[in-house]
């Protein structure tokens, strides 16, 4: 992979940990059942502090948004931009909008 | 203020607040024990939505209290969900949305869904009240509030405040209305007098107790709840309707209501369709909505006159004294502002690294709000006269990484493509500040002038073999790998800054020089080879050096974060930067070329050295070693773990570090859940977890290499 390709895989990996995974189920909830199934919890996200190593498990304070939330401009950054758009147009690659993109 | 009391009717007291257990009560440090969501809002706060799960059993606080002081560090955390009481969905979801007809007209509406499989009964108390600033400052009015009936007798409550005017509040049906004052029941508390009959848990006494003297029958007060009891049916959703206004209106729970709130929501709903780009998930999307939502929702007033504080722990701050009371050095703060807190009911405090952090994600949807955000710990209500940036309010005087100018020169570059202007005065204002701040971390953090930045704490807890903000139990001190990159990175970013304010000022052109010299000096120092140096060629792995009071050092083998950080001091430098400023880079280049030893150990850079499109780079790690450092981070057996960088490599599950000083073993495994000790609280663990503001770090630093490599730098990725 390219550097722009390693980037992005980390972002898709954190990414994950709040995503539905093949079997439906959110890494963050771990083992909690109510949250993995029920149509009243699923989709209701919590940003917790920090994430287990090994299965991305949310510990810590649990409405961590605060720095956790910084996996929103990852989604954002990462959904607009490719490679080759970065890499000639620069910045303005990141920081603009999908539609002003150069 | 404004929020939604709750009662089941069974628990011993109202649901005010979220409960949760304090540092001594949770097996892992303060927890909340509750479930709530922040599931929408508006950068504007034109609209919000909140949900708040309450169940229709009692509410288990003395099971929760109980079960978890008889856990210990190695276990589970204790949850609401163990305990039972959300069996067969017998629970209340509440939603309350928030949507504005102007900026000071709120419509409010609480809808409460009965999740169980019978009707069950909900006493909803939507609750008005001031902040009592009348027993602090007496001499200044105290606000009201009273009975009064709107238009049309709908039942409402009048609001009276000398700074914020008169607001009414409308509720819809006839609830009755129950007053009291919002001073703390000094009885109760500390069996002291009360200043008054009615306290601020009157409306609990009288609703919870049936004390009918709890509540004043002048129907006049500080503090006061419209009392709903509805019957909902299992399954069932109902409604209550109550409108927040400065302004008069014939109906205001009218006819319009709903369409206003539906409307409010059609704009959030097209707004950040606006902002999340096509290529996202419907699933992707909805993340993204909820954690700039609870980055919205968490914004707090914040307020403390550290002055006054010190005053009333018994410390005059201009008087010497022996008593040890934190924050002293920092009397001059007062704040008074509207901050992004980490997290509302566990760190309801500012810290100026997180802050930084949230600035950044808050680009996405305010730039105005991040922009102030990294201008407020910079304000000299707040920064300290030495150049300090206060850390949190538990002890100002800490250290956190210095990632303002990192996301300031990012907030900046946001601002300039969304909008297509250059707020060169922001950058100017930041930077003179920052300029201080930086002085400060040169002067009275690297002890002996080698630009190697030791001791103390500084984020990323009980990384380090020993607990970083107390004395070595070896003597000596320890030089930090992650706290020199923080430096460099912090030196980066100023220059960058610096560049950019200089094309259009050249005054700030020796400014800039001088920041690209103390740059390479901190290179030098972390890149040194031989016992001093933090860069291990055999393991290929930057490491802290612990240096004994002998004069001996020895390199901590303790594969973790700060041996990744050094990476990230990495800023990919633009043609059309240098050739802003010519001079500059002229100059700059001069300076180096009189030193050619500095440019030994870091990435090759300067003419002849530039990367895709012309790029130049500074950056404290070669190509060489950045091959190396890599080639572990990215290795699924050491630091990347399927959702991101691990703050410790998986090696030391089988190969735990170990360190004996002064007849005892210190020792640093992978502990990829929570920490196992009480070191810093015992609620946070970098020996193993993912954490986010890390990670975006190293995204970003791959991003720079990127820009400067393109595909004439690849690597396996998963090893």
């Amino acid at each position: 992979m390219n550097l722009f390709e390693v980037a992005r895989e980390i972002a898709n990996r954190l990414a994950r940990i709040f995503l539905r995974d093949e079997a439906g189920r959110r890494p963050v909830y771990g083992g909690t059942d109510k949250f993995q199934h029920d149509p009243h919890w699923r989709d209701h996200l919590l940003f917790y502090e920090y994430f287990h190593g090994d299965n991305g498990a949310g510990l810590g304070a649990s409405h961590q948004t605060g720095w956790t939330g910084v996996v929103a401009g990852l989604i954002e950054i990462f959904g607009k931009l490719d490679a080759q758009a970065f890499l000639y147009g620069g910045r303005e690659a990141i920081f603009g909008r999908e539609n002003e993109r150069v | 203020m404004f929020s939604v009391a709750l009662w089941n009717g069974k628990d011993p007291i109202l649901k005010e607040r979220l409960f949760g257990l304090t540092y001594s009560e949770g097996n892992h440090g303060e927890d909340v024990k509750e479930y709530y969501f922040y599931l929408d809002s508006t950068p504007t706060h034109s609209y919000m939505k909140y949900l708040y799960k309450y169940p229709q059993n009692p509410y288990p606080y003395g099971d929760l209290v109980e079960t978890s002081r008889r856990r210990g560090r190695n276990d589970w955390e204790y949850e609401l969900l163990d305990t039972g009481v959300f069996n067969q969905n017998r629970y209340f979801d509440v939603f309350v949305e928030y949507a504005k007809a102007a900026p000071a007209d709120i419509l409010i509406k609480i809808s409460l869904c009965n999740r169980g499989p019978e009707a069950a009964t909900l006493h909803v108390l939507p609750t008005l009240w001031f902040r009592n600033t009348w027993t602090w400052w007496p001499d200044q009015p105290k606000p009201s509030l009273r009975a009064a009936k709107g238009e049309r007798g709908v039942c409402a409550v009048a609001a009276s405040h000398a700074e914020l005017g008169n607001f009414t509040l409308y509720f819809q049906g006839n609830p009755q209305l129950l007053f009291t004052e919002n001073e703390t029941n000094n009885e109760w508390v500390f069996g002291t007098p009360n200043r008054t009959q009615y306290v601020k848990d009157g409306i609990n006494n009288y609703v919870v107790a049936g004390k009918q003297d709890a509540i004043d029958p002048n129907e006049t007060g500080t503090k006061t709840a419209a009392h709903y009891q509805v019957e909902v049916g299992a399954g069932a959703t109902s409604a209550i309707c109550l409108r927040l206004t400065d302004s008069a209106s014939d109906a205001p729970l009218g006819d319009r209501f709903e369409e206003i709130v539906e409307q409010r929501r059609r704009e959030a709903d097209a707004f950040y369709q606006a902002i999340t780009p096509t290529g996202v998930s419907e699933d992707a999307a909805n993340v993204m909505r909820q954690a700039l939502a609870g980055m919205l929702w968490s914004k707090q007033f914040f307020m403390l006159d550290a002055d006054k504080w010190l005053e009333e722990h018994g410390v005059d701050a201009l008087r010497s004294s022996n008593r040890q009371v934190r924050n002293r050095e920092w009397f001059h703060m007062i704040a008074d502002d509207v901050i992004s807190m980490p997290d509302k009911w566990e760190y309801p405090w500012f810290a100026a690294w997180d802050l930084a952090f949230h600035a950044l994600a808050l680009s996405v949807v305010d730039i105005d709000f991040a922009k102030r955000q990294i201008n407020l710990l910079l304000d000299q209500v707040y920064q300290n006269p030495t150049g300090q940036i206060p850390a949190y309010e538990w002890n100002f005087s800490d250290v956190n990484p210095p990632v303002h100018a990192w996301a300031t020169i990012f907030v900046y570059r946001t601002e300039q493509i969304f909008r297509g202007t250059s707020d060169l005065n922001f950058l100017k204002g930041v930077f003179g500040k920052l300029s201080a701040n930086f002085g400060w971390w040169v002067n009275r953090k690297d002890r002996f002038g080698k630009s190697l930045f030791e001791g103390g704490f500084l984020g990323l807890d009980n990384i380090g073999v020993f607990d970083r903000s107390a004395p070595l139990p070896t003597g000596g001190y320890l030089e930090q790998a992650d706290r020199t990159a923080w430096v460099a990175l912090f030196c980066q970013n100023m220059l960058e800054i610096a560049f950019e304010i200089a094309a259009h000022d050249p005054v700030y052109e020796d400014l800039a020089a001088n920041y690209a010299i103390e740059f390479l000096l901190i290179a030098r120092a972390i890149n040194g080879i031989g016992p001093e140096g933090m860069w291990d060629e055999e393991d290929g792995f930057y490491y802290d050096v612990l240096c004994l009071p002998d004069g001996s050092a020895t390199r901590l083998k303790v594969r973790s974060m700060v041996g990744l950080l050094p990476l990230c001091a990495t800023t990919a430098i633009e043609k059309s930067q240098r050739e802003a400023v010519p001079r500059l880079t002229q100059q700059v280049w001069e300076r180096i070329r009189r030193m050619p030893e500095l440019l030994e150990s870091i990435h090759a850079t300067g003419p002849g050295q530039l990367g895709v499109a012309e790029r130049g780079i500074l950056g404290l790690v070669n190509e060489n070693r950045l091959r190396r450092i890599l080639t572990r981070m990215l290795d699924e057996n050491e630091f990347l773990s399927p959702y991101g960088i691990r703050s410790l490599s998986r090696y030391h599950a089988e190969h735990p570090y170990v360190f004996s000083a002064g007849g005892q073993e210190y020792r640093v495994g992978y502990l990829p859940a929570e920490s196992d000790t009480g070191m810093f609280g015992g609620n946070s663990n970098w020996r193993g977890p993912v954490w986010m503001p890390v990670n975006a770090l190293i995204i970003r630093s791959l991003m720079h290499y990127f820009a400067y490599y393109g595909d004439n730098f690849r690597i396996e990725c998963p090893r």
